[in-house]
């Protein structure tokens, strides 16, 4: 069975938190999409530019807010992508890349169906 | 209290850690300098400090800490198992480490924990710190240079020619006669099976026989 792009266990933590205000849950995970859109927007910058430094220190900064939400596939691509940074070539690197923006769409199509359609940013719909 | 640069982690922690009626969020900080002025002014029991921040990095507000006398004890939040990151926080007074990715299912019983007075590392309390700090350290200590059987004598010779040093400068260094030299070379000639300087210089730099300090005179 394919694993869930959302981990269930922290998920449920975070909902089981924030009982007394789901809006503040949709708040919580359309702020990350939003944030995590920005942060895939300069990974990709950082890949035409070929800056490992930058590749990595976004890979890092994605990571970390997709491990304490739970965004468990985002965050296994983004822990490889930093710890590869340019290393491999630049085909390894954009195929790592396009790793992190499909696991980012996954998870927010799994988030809407959890949480609701509140969690979409503005203007961003998962591919 | 709270330090990550990230605001969606301190969201997330602040909302998982206010679920729990032991637990209250008294600040939160963007970077090691704002969360070092927030100890000062709140003197939180425990500090959750991000390593990798702008500005001022965890471990260089840890650090700075150390030199402070706080009731404050820290608990390092951080993304990847680093054994040399994790020693060293633990050397500057760090009481647990708690992965990111860990954190929603242990951060409560690690505060738990170091508010009695234990430490925690990976995801449990520790039983025996001072063992941990010798694994650490064994498990991240350089591994030891491979001699070939060559004397320390004969291993700081071989630094000195890789440096370009004659047998006049390496006699000299050492306070001992040139023939003295001669007959260390021929040694490590016969040890390494190498049959001139240059191929002697090759085989140190290839097989790393060359220490991260140079020789002294005061070597004996």
């Amino acid at each position: 069975m394919a694993r869930a792009d959302v981990d269930p266990q922290i998920f449920d933590r975070l909902q089981r938190a924030m009982a007394a205000d789901p809006q503040g849950l949709a708040d919580l995970y359309r702020e990350y999409l939003t944030d995590a859109r920005r942060k895939l927007g300069e990974l990709e910058e950082a890949l035409l530019q070929n800056n490992e430094e930058q590749l990595r220190t976004h890979a890092h900064y994605l990571k970390g807010s997709s491990q304490i939400t739970g965004m468990r596939r985002v965050a296994e691509w983004c822990a490889e992508l930093e710890l590869a940074g340019g290393a491999g070539g630049a085909d390894k690197t954009t195929k790592l890349v396009q790793e992190v923006a499909a696991a980012l769409d996954a998870a927010q199509q799994e988030l809407t169906q959890r949480v609701g359609k509140d969690v979409v940013p503005a203007g961003g719909t998962a591919a | 209290m709270i330090a990550d640069d990230h605001p969606v982690v301190r969201v997330g922690l602040r909302n998982m850690l206010q679920a729990d009626t032991l637990v209250q969020v008294v600040g939160e900080a963007r970077d090691g300098a704002e969360a070092l002025n927030i100890v000062r002014t709140t003197t939180p029991d425990i500090l959750l400090l991000d390593l990798a921040m702008p500005k001022m990095p965890g471990m260089e507000a840890l650090r700075e800490l150390t030199t402070e006398t706080t009731n404050t004890r820290t608990i390092v939040l951080t993304g990847m198992v680093d054994k040399r990151q994790i020693l060293e926080a633990l050397q500057l007074g760090a009481r647990g480490v708690v992965l990111k990715d860990a954190a929603v299912e242990h951060l409560a019983a690690c505060i738990r924990a170091v508010m009695q007075g234990q430490y925690w590392l990976d995801g449990r309390p520790v039983q025996n710190l001072v063992q941990v700090l010798r694994d650490l350290t064994a498990q991240t200590a350089p591994p030891p240079r491979k001699t070939f059987g060559l004397t320390v004598r004969e291993l700081e010779v071989v630094t000195l020619i890789t440096e370009g040093c004659t047998n006049k400068d390496i006699a000299k260094t050492f306070g001992i006669s040139e023939e003295t030299v001669k007959r260390h070379l021929t040694n490590i000639f016969n040890k390494l099976g190498v049959g001139n300087r240059l191929e002697l210089a090759l085989f140190a730099l290839n097989h790393n026989l060359l220490p991260s300090e140079p020789p002294t005179a005061a070597t004996t």
